[in-house]
C-alpha cells in the first residue's frame, strides 16, 4: 500500500513523459500518477502543443534542377578528392623504409669494396729521418717501423709479394709461393727464418 | 555478392576508358556513365559499397542519389539556409566517400549518412555563429494556400521556430532534428549520437521543454 503511494506520488520521468507524447504505453505506475496529477498531465500538453508547433516548420523544396546539380558537384569534388591522409602516411612510411634500406646497402656495399692503397712495387719507401721506414696507412697516417730488425724487414720483403686481390679472397695462398718466398730469401734470412720456425714450435737449437 | 558487382564492372567502366570485354574494345561515353548508374540502381547499399571499395565511382552516384534529399533536409535543418545546406551536403558526401573504406556495415549506410551530417553541421555551425533567420515569407510564398494573411503568420511562425531550434543546445537540437524531421527511432539516433536510448529521450524531453520556453519568451 505504501509503494503504491510512493509511486503515485513519484511525477513521470523524462522517458515517460517522451512515452506518452509519442502514444506509447507507460507502466501502470506511471498511468496510475497521471490520472491523479494535474502538473505532470499539464506537462505532458505543453509537450504535445510545442511539438505540433514544431511540426510546422518545413524545409523549403528546392528547384528540382538542384538535386541534379548536387550530384555533379559531389561527382566532381570527389574525382578532386587527394589520396587520404593514410594513404599519404603508408606512402611516407614505405619511401623512409626504402631509403633506410638504400643507405643500409650502400654502406655495405661501400665497406666491402674498399681496399688499402695499393702499394706499387716501384713506389720507393719513404724513409724516416732516423734509422726507420715510413708506410702509409689507409687512414693516410704513416707507420713507422725500424727497418734494421730483421723481423720487421722479413714481413715487409714477404707482404710486397701480396696480390691485394687475394687478399681480399681470404688470403689464400697461391700453390709454390711460400716455396719462392723462401727462395728469395738471403742464406742468413733463411737461418734466421729456421731459427723463429724452431723456436715458435719448441724444437732444440741446433 | 562480388559476382554481381563483377558483372556490372564488365559492363561499363570510367567515361574515356578503354574497356575490353572478351576481346571487344571500346570507348566509354558518358551515356555508358548513365547505362552503368541505371544499372547499379537495383544494388542492394551493401552491394553498391562493395562496387565502390572495387573502383566503380558510379556506384557512388547511386548512393549520391539516394540519400541526397535527406542529407540537404538534415543540413538545412541545422544551417536554416539553401546555400550553406547545398555546400554542407556536397561536404558530407565527399567525407563519407573518404571514410568508405571504414564503414563497418553495424548501421545502415543512410544512418552513418546521417552520423556524419550531424558531425558536419555542429561543426560549421560551432565555426559560423548562426544568423537570426531573417522573416522573409516572400521567398517561399504559399501560392496554394487559400488565405494569404495566414499563410504568412504561419510562416512567421516557422521563422520562430527554426530560430528558438537553432538556441538549443547541441544534442537537444540534434536529437530533436532527426527525431520530429527526420522521424528517426530513439535507437537509430543513439546510434548516431554514441548515447543510450535514455540519454536520448531525456533529450528529446528536455529540447521540447526548453523549446517551449524559447517561444514563450519571444511571444512575451
Amino acid at each position: 500500500m505504501k509503494q503504491v503511494f510512493l509511486a503515485t506520488m513519484r511525477h513521470l520521468t523524462a522517458e515517460q513523459f517522451v512515452d506518452i507524447v509519442e502514444g506509447r504505453e507507460i507502466d501502470d505506475d506511471g498511468t496510475r500518477h497521471l490520472a491523479g496529477c494535474a502538473a505532470c498531465r499539464q506537462e505532458v500538453e505543453a509537450l504535445r502543443s510545442v511539438l505540433l508547433q514544431a511540426n510546422i516548420v518545413e524545409v523549403p523544396e528546392p528547384s528540382p534542377l538542384f538535386w541534379n546539380h548536387l550530384s555533379a558537384r559531389v561527382r566532381a569534388a570527389v574525382d578532386e578528392t587527394p589520396p587520404s591522409r593514410w594513404w599519404r602516411w603508408s606512402l611516407a612510411r614505405v619511401v623512409f623504409a626504402g631509403g633506410a634500406v638504400a643507405s643500409l646497402v650502400l654502406v655495405l656495399t661501400m665497406t666491402m669494396i674498399r681496399r688499402p692503397p695499393v702499394i706499387s712495387e716501384d713506389a720507393p719507401i719513404e724513409r724516416s729521418s732516423a734509422s726507420g721506414s715510413t708506410v702509409p696507412s689507409d687512414q693516410g697516417e704513416a707507420v713507422t717501423f725500424d727497418e734494421d730488425e730483421p723481423d720487421w724487414a722479413m714481413v715487409a720483403t714477404v707482404a710486397e709479394s701480396f696480390d691485394w686481390d687475394d687478399v681480399e679472397a681470404g688470403m689464400p695462398v697461391r700453390p709454390g709461393s711460400a716455396e719462392r718466398a723462401i727462395a728469395q730469401l738471403s742464406d742468413e734470412e733463411r737461418s734466421e727464418l729456421a731459427r723463429l720456425l724452431k723456436e715458435a714450435l719448441g724444437l732444440p737449437k741446433s | 555478392m562480388f559476382s554481381r558487382v563483377n558483372e556490372f564492372w564488365a559492363e561499363s567502366a570510367r567515361p574515356g576508358w578503354k574497356l575490353t570485354v572478351a576481346g571487344t574494345s571500346g570507348r566509354i561515353d558518358a551515356d555508358s556513365r548513365q547505362r552503368s548508374i541505371a544499372a547499379l540502381a537495383s544494388l542492394s547499399e551493401t552491394e553498391l559499397v562493395d562496387a565502390c571499395l572495387a573502383g566503380r565511382r558510379e556506384a557512388f552516384d547511386v548512393i549520391v542519389e539516394r540519400h541526397r534529399r535527406s542529407v540537404y533536409q538534415l543540413c538545412y535543418r541545422f544551417v536554416g539556409n539553401h546555400e550553406d545546406a547545398s555546400d554542407l551536403s556536397q561536404d558530407v558526401f565527399v567525407r563519407a566517400y573518404r571514410g568508405l573504406k571504414n564503414f563497418k556495415r553495424q548501421s545502415s549506410i543512410g544512418t552513418w549518412l546521417y552520423r556524419i551530417g550531424v558531425n558536419v553541421c555542429l561543426n560549421r555551425v560551432t565555426a559560423k555563429t548562426p544568423l537570426l533567420e531573417p522573416i522573409e515569407p516572400e521567398r517561399h510564398p504559399d501560392e496554394g494556400a487559400a488565405d494569404p494573411m495566414q499563410s504568412l503568420v504561419q510562416s512567421e511562425q516557422a521563422a520562430r521556430v527554426r530560430a528558438a531550434i537553432r538556441r538549443l543546445p547541441r544534442k537537444q537540437r540534434t536529437t530533436l532534428i532527426l527525431r520530429v524531421y527526420h522521424e528517426l527511432p530513439h535507437e537509430e539516433i543513439a546510434r548516431i549520437l554514441g548515447s543510450s536510448v535514455g540519454a536520448v529521450k531525456a533529450n528529446f524531453f528536455h529540447a521540447l521543454g526548453n523549446l517551449k520556453r524559447l517561444l514563450q519568451s519571444e511571444e512575451c
